[in-house]
């Protein structure tokens, strides 16, 4: 059963439509990053499923309990809502130790005093910061904060827990642990968590589905390999991973295949999105896709070693061809001058140039 | 209780405080009679005998003197010290920078009284003048005097607004035009002055409009040579037929409501746009002062010199001259010094009562008019509607009342609401006034700290199951605590200043000493007066001690 729905949400400031209709559904247990550029409505939307943004039209509803819906005039209250919420910023209050943070949600609900010390207890523990109960936030380091604000959000056990960019303000290496940590203890506790990021590495890593946003619309969503492996447009294309980006004009497009022409040369790919014969295209490809060939043949191209840049585990080289350039990760380095590049066709994808 | 009930139930109480004194005052304005005589009719009498006056006529245009003339002095000086302090490396800022603020604090009436034993014919400065050079040249009982020092007290106003302007500019667009060529002078005018002007046209609307309002100072030197201003002419007003005429009075105050409201207004445009400018700030990197040479101490001396003028001379003055027995020409104090002025406050009892109640009103009072303008502020915080513009509106009325006003407004009220009528006699009705009078004020006050606790602190409170009301009490409340604490002092200071507003409810029970001042002056009892004075300044001077102390900012 899904444990979230959400049906045609729309909403606007003043004249503004920062969503244009989204849906979507969370299955239980399942983790949904929403990912998009800033602007795409993606925290608004989180805003939306927590009661603290009103859409002007739609439904959300969780486990059967109808949290929004426009038609009927139905806006539960964010504190009615019952859900779980992690801040960008954590938010937690500095005015009270990290054991009243926890503690609060549940003396909100009554739980007497002694219930509440063993389930704060064990919130806290079950994430390795039982021994922090007594400090105060600004005696905790971000990935401290980070895990009382999720055990903040934990104790009271809601349905589904939101997650807005929950690893934003970790620095880099702090950041790949906490994700890790983070997706084991979401599937450990069997949670069903909505996730805010602009990472689509990050999305990719800790989600199960992936729904991506542009321009408050939904651009496509799927499982991370399908959201990478199979991108159904041109923003879905370029958003997923490092790409290379060659204009030219598309031909021969079919179902199953398409042609990017550039000048004289030819290579065959897929189409990606609506694309017409005739029309102004972009040939997209991922740069772990592209590798040097020993020689001439179909789907290759002649270029021009011109820059080469050195990233530790592998090399990355900048080759030129006219105004085309394609950059490609190698093992390593290479001898200078021209070289051929294959671009296989099941990782070309054919885009008309909006 | 619902959220909802509370903000409607706010809303309504203040609307009732702010809008019935002045639904009382535009209904008794077109009365031909008391509101409380029987037979009254509606008519224009009034309207007309005011409009016919020459003596309003006159007061009006003396009022416009007054207020252009002191923004033309104010708004200069404000702006000169403001750079000297936020831009130069003038010697002693540290010292200087709350000097500076004082003024703000300063009862009007006192430093008046202290002009007048000062400066005054037979003043304490004046006589040693003329023992050395024959004569006295000035003449303290005149609009240009009167004009002067109005001026010089409201620089800190221009000063507040401009020093924050320039404060809030980005280093880096100052450094910007040095890179490009241009002179640190020539910064100064072409950059920085232009950005700020926002910020000085504002603080010099709010000048234009403070002249409007002024009461002691032209009580206390246009009085006895006949010179009226608008709230003079109000307060004269009071005795002119021998009977009280409340409608002929109603009538100054609408035209004094009717001036300021457009000046009000005028005002919240300028703060608009001068808070356009404040978001167009570089980043705040530490920039090294503007090098004075050999202008610092002259320039250190300028402003001290403004401090002497404009608080040094007249609270020396009034000091000096509460222990003294007499002064004039030909007096030695060694043979006049004496401490009989404040024994005799023991004996009348009116300046005990006096000095107590303004305290209590201070810090009781204080307190629970910061517990007032704190649920104000929590029904107004992030409140999304159509509603808060005319809480906002609401707000602002008070504004446009200068204090002799609103207690005279809050007189009738009480004397027309009858069941309030008791509480006219007690210190209930002085305190309401204040209250309603500084709503604005303290309103913004504390509205203002708990604009800076983080939306998302509150909303994480609603998302764990907090109602609103939960929230406001386990979060905003507890976090904008210090805030409270400082809009308290501030509070404190400003009803201990007040003078105007306890005039008309001024009485047996209600007597502080600010208006109990005005009224003994009246009389001509300068020996009660200025021990009454010394002690209200030195009341104001240990809570702007403990402000400092505390690390207050001084201003809101």
């Amino acid at each position: 059963m899904a444990d979230l729905v959400i049906d045609n949400i729309k909403l606007r400031y003043g004249s503004v439509e920062i969503l244009k209709g989204v849906s979507m559904t969370l299955e239980k247990g399942q983790i949904v990053a929403l990912l998009g550029p800033s602007g795409s409505g993606k925290t608004t939307l989180l805003r939306c499923v927590a009661g603290l943004e009103e859409p002007h039209e739609g439904r959300i509803v969780i486990a059967g309990k109808t949290l929004f819906d426009g038609a009927r005039g139905i806006n539960l209250a964010p504190e009615e809502r019952g859900l779980g919420l992690v801040f960008q910023s954590y938010a937690l209050w500095p005015h009270k130790t990290v054991f009243d943070n926890v503690a609060y949600p549940l003396r909100l609900r009554g739980v007497s005093g002694s219930d509440v010390k063993t389930r704060v207890a064990k919130a806290l523990d079950s994430i390795g910061i039982g021994h922090l109960a007594a400090r105060f936030p600004h005696q905790l380091s971000g990935g401290q904060q980070q895990r009382v604000a999720l055990a903040r959000a934990l104790v009271y056990e809601p349905p589904v827990i939101l997650l807005d960019e929950p690893l934003s303000n970790l620095d880099a290496k702090l950041r790949e642990e906490a994700r890790v940590w983070l997706r084991q203890l979401i599937s450990e506790l069997g949670l069903s968590a909505l996730c805010v990021t602009h990472d689509q590495v990050e999305a990719m890593a800790m989600a199960d589905r992936i729904l991506l946003l542009n321009g408050g619309v939904v651009e496509q969503q799927g499982t991370p390999e399908e959201m990478y492996g199979r991108p159904a447009s041109l923003f879905a294309a370029e958003f997923m991973g490092a790409n290379n980006r060659l204009a030219g004009k598309a031909a021969n497009v079919t179902p199953s295949g398409a042609a990017l022409l550039l000048g004289d040369a030819r290579l065959e790919g897929l189409p990606c999105g609506p694309v017409r014969d005739g029309e102004d295209a972009f040939g997209v490809i991922r740069l772990e896709r592209v590798r040097v060939a020993d020689g001439p043949g179909p789907n290759r191209l002649r270029m021009t070693l011109t820059a080469e840049m050195y990233l530790g585990e592998r090399y990355e080289l900048l080759f030129t061809r006219g105004d085309a350039s394609v950059r490609i990760f190698s093992p390593a380095r290479i001898k200078g001058g021209d070289h051929w590049l294959e671009f296989p066709q099941d990782a070309l994808w054919v885009c008309a140039a909006a | 209780m619902p959220f909802a009930l509370f903000r409607a139930a706010v809303l309504a109480i203040m609307a009732s405080a702010v809008l019935a004194p002045i639904g009382l005052i535009v209904y008794q304005s077109f009365l031909d009679g008391p509101f409380f005589q029987p037979n009254v009719h509606f008519s224009l009498e009034a309207f007309q005998f005011v409009l016919e006056d020459d003596d309003f006529w006159e007061a009006l245009v003396t009022s416009i003197i007054v207020a252009g003339g002191m923004t033309a002095i104010a708004v200069p000086l404000g702006v000169v010290l403001a750079f000297l302090m936020a831009r130069t490396d003038v010697p002693g800022k540290s010292f200087l920078e709350p000097l500076i603020l004082v003024p703000i604090f300063m009862s009007a009436v006192v430093l008046a009284f202290g002009y007048v034993v000062a400066l005054g014919p037979v003043g304490i400065f004046s006589t040693l003048f003329k023992d050395v050079f024959g004569v006295v040249p000035w003449s303290i009982y005149s609009v240009t005097a009167i004009t002067i020092i109005a001026g010089l007290t409201h620089v800190p106003h221009v000063y507040l607004y401009t020093s924050a302007a320039l404060r809030n500019l980005g280093a880096d667009l100052e450094e910007a035009a040095r890179t490009t060529g241009a002179s640190p002078w020539r910064v100064a005018v072409s950059v920085s002055l232009p950005m700020v002007t926002p910020a000085v046209l504002y603080a010099a609307v709010l000048i234009f409009f403070l002249g409007f309002e002024l009461f002691g100072l032209p009580l206390v030197l246009g009085d006895p040579k006949g010179i009226l201003v608008l709230a003079t002419y109000l307060y004269k007003l009071t005795n002119k037929l021998g009977v009280p005429s409340y409608q002929l009075m109603a009538v100054v105050v609408v035209a004094i409501i009717l001036i300021a409201i457009p000046l009000v207004y005028l005002q919240r445009l300028l703060l608009a746009s001068s808070q356009k400018y404040v978001s167009v700030r570089g980043k705040a990197a530490k920039r090294s002062p503007l090098r004075l040479g050999g202008l610092r101490w002259p320039a250190f001396a300028l402003i001290v010199l403004w401090f002497v003028v404009s608080v040094g001379i007249p609270v020396f003055g009034i000091a000096l001259r509460s222990v003294v027995v007499t002064w004039g020409e030909g007096v030695k104090l060694a043979e006049v010094l004496t401490l009989a002025h404040y024994r005799d406050l023991v004996d009348y009892p009116n300046a005990i009562n006096a000095i107590v109640n303004t305290i209590l009103i201070g810090t009781v009072g204080g307190a629970i008019s910061v517990g007032c303008y704190t649920l104000v502020a929590l029904a107004m915080h992030r409140w999304r509607s159509g509603w808060t513009r005319v809480a906002d509106y609401l707000v602002m009325i008070p504004r446009s009342m200068p204090g002799l006003v609103a207690g005279l407004a809050m007189l009738w009220l009480f004397l027309f609401i009858k069941p309030l009528t008791p509480l006219r006699a007690t210190l209930v009705s002085v305190w309401v006034a204040y209250t309603v009078v500084w709503l604005a004020y303290g309103v913004r006050l504390v509205a203002g700290t708990m604009l800076q606790i983080g939306p998302e602190l509150e909303e994480a409170g609603r998302s764990v199951g907090a109602t609103r009301g939960r929230v406001a009490r386990d979060v905003t409340v507890p976090l904008a605590r210090t805030g409270m604490l400082a809009a308290w002092l501030l509070i404190f200071l400003i009803f201990v200043r007040e003078y105007s507003t306890g005039i008309y409810l001024l009485g047996p029970g209600t007597e502080v000493i600010g208006s109990l001042m005005v009224s003994l002056w009246g009389t001509g009892a300068i020996d009660l007066v200025s021990a009454l004075a010394v002690i209200n300044v030195l009341i104001i001077s240990v809570g702007l001690g403990l402000a400092l102390r505390l690390g207050v900012r001084l201003h809101g």
